[in-house]
């Protein structure tokens, strides 16, 4: 008997030694629309998923696509828009020509690349690669800038900062601390995308969503996601495998 | 209500008597109650496994006092039909439960979730149609229960 608790006991440690801490995966759960405000959920063929601070992705299972957002459960309707910022952090196997790139929902509002007028709706963007480089990107949004002084960076094809609203009340690039990127974190196969949600707070139970891209090649994501609704605030990781 | 297999049943009789309807009844409603009462689908997942495991653990003793099968072929047939028709009623909170459980032992869990899908889908059909007729067939002498009342 003892000798068999021994081998037990150096399998765990085996397992714990090569598989490391994330070894959780995507926890399905039968309704969505219950789960409390600000958790994070996974997407795919109609089932929703919980998902723990660090969890393994098959693409085998979820394809190389995954929906993560969060369930618009508000208790009240509110009348004035906001929006979460995500961060995401890509390791891929090969290198890449463009390492920052730009995802933008619908119904922002933002000033066009040269007119001095009014803000005007603005068309969502899936992906626009930032063709500067990272310290082109961290200086312009080392001070607190607008959407209106970020909309002409060098390497950006078009504007993507924006605001909520027409009334200018809140923007995108309200957190420049958040839109800063590490240099020391990046590497020639790194890519960071980040993406702006606009919502409206209110008990639709519709999913406010980002879609993240794990083709082959991705060997891990590290999502950072801030907003104003605390709740919405945090971090994953993802550990992608076949 | 399973009742005990007698040798003039017919089948469809047998067949019908291999399917555990009030345990299964049971369980759906112990699973309603408790997603009404943990109000989020995180902290349903324990109190749903649980009362599958009490469930289970007691449906032998209510198929042998209370529904009177005598015979231990019937009863383990039962327990196990059970058993099919819950993980496919709870396959979610089953997946969850065992992807906590496998993960706590550090192992990697990403098998987990397709197959409790798997089995959830398929099991119950393939034991339905298939299984509960070849158990049936296999079994029919040794489940019937000589001292059953006609």
């Amino acid at each position: 008997m003892k000798k068999y608790v021994i081998l037990a006991s150096l399998l765990l440690s085996l397992c714990s030694e090569a598989w490391g801490e994330c070894v959780s995966s995507p926890k399905p759960i039968e309704d969505a629309r219950t789960v409390s405000l600000g958790t994070l959920l996974l997407s795919a063929s109609g089932r929703y998923y919980v998902l723990d601070p660090c969890v393994r992705i098959s693409r085998r299972q979820f394809g190389s696509r995954i929906k993560l957002g969060f369930m618009n459960n508000f208790e009240k309707a509110d009348t004035v828009a906001t929006f979460y910022s995500a961060k995401s952090k890509r390791a891929l196997t090969l290198d890449q020509n463009t390492h920052i790139s730009l995802v933008r929902t619908p119904g922002w509002f933002g000033y066009p690349t040269t007119s001095e007028t009014e803000v005007q709706p603005v068309l969502e963007t899936r992906g626009d690669p930032f063709r500067g480089t990272i310290e082109q990107w961290n200086s312009a949004h080392a001070n607190g800038s607008s959407p209106k002084e970020l909309r002409n960076i060098p390497g950006l094809i078009r504007p993507w900062h924006a605001f909520v609203d027409q009334g200018l009340s809140l923007a995108s690039s309200a957190d420049p601390q958040f839109w800063q990127i590490n240099p020391a974190d990046m590497t020639s196969k790194t890519i960071v995308t980040n993406y702006i949600i606009r919502f409206t707070p209110a008990p639709t139970n519709t999913f406010l969503d980002f879609d993240v891209y794990i083709q082959d090649g991705v060997k891990s994501v590290d999502l950072t996601i801030i907003s104003q609704i605390e709740a919405f605030s945090g971090s994953r990781t993802f550990i992608i495998v076949p | 209500m399973p009742a005990p297999i007698q040798s003039s049943d017919t089948g469809l009789d047998r067949f019908s008597k291999m399917l555990p309807a009030d345990v299964t009844a049971a369980f759906i409603s112990t699973k309603a109650s408790l997603v009404s009462a943990f109000q989020t689908p995180e902290q349903q997942n324990y109190p749903v496994v649980i009362s599958f495991f009490i469930i289970l653990c007691l449906s032998p003793l209510y198929f042998r006092y209370v529904t009177k099968i005598a015979n231990r072929w019937h009863r383990y047939f039962l327990v196990g039909t059970s058993a099919v028709f819950a993980i496919s009623l709870a396959n979610a909170q089953l997946a969850s439960f065992l992807i906590d459980a496998i993960g706590a032992l550090h192992i990697p869990t990403e098998t987990v979730n397709p197959t409790v899908s798997a089995m959830s889908a398929i099991l119950p059909i393939l034991w339905t149609l298939l299984i509960s007729q070849i158990a049936l067939s296999a079994l029919s002498d040794k489940a019937v229960d000589p001292g059953a009342p006609a």
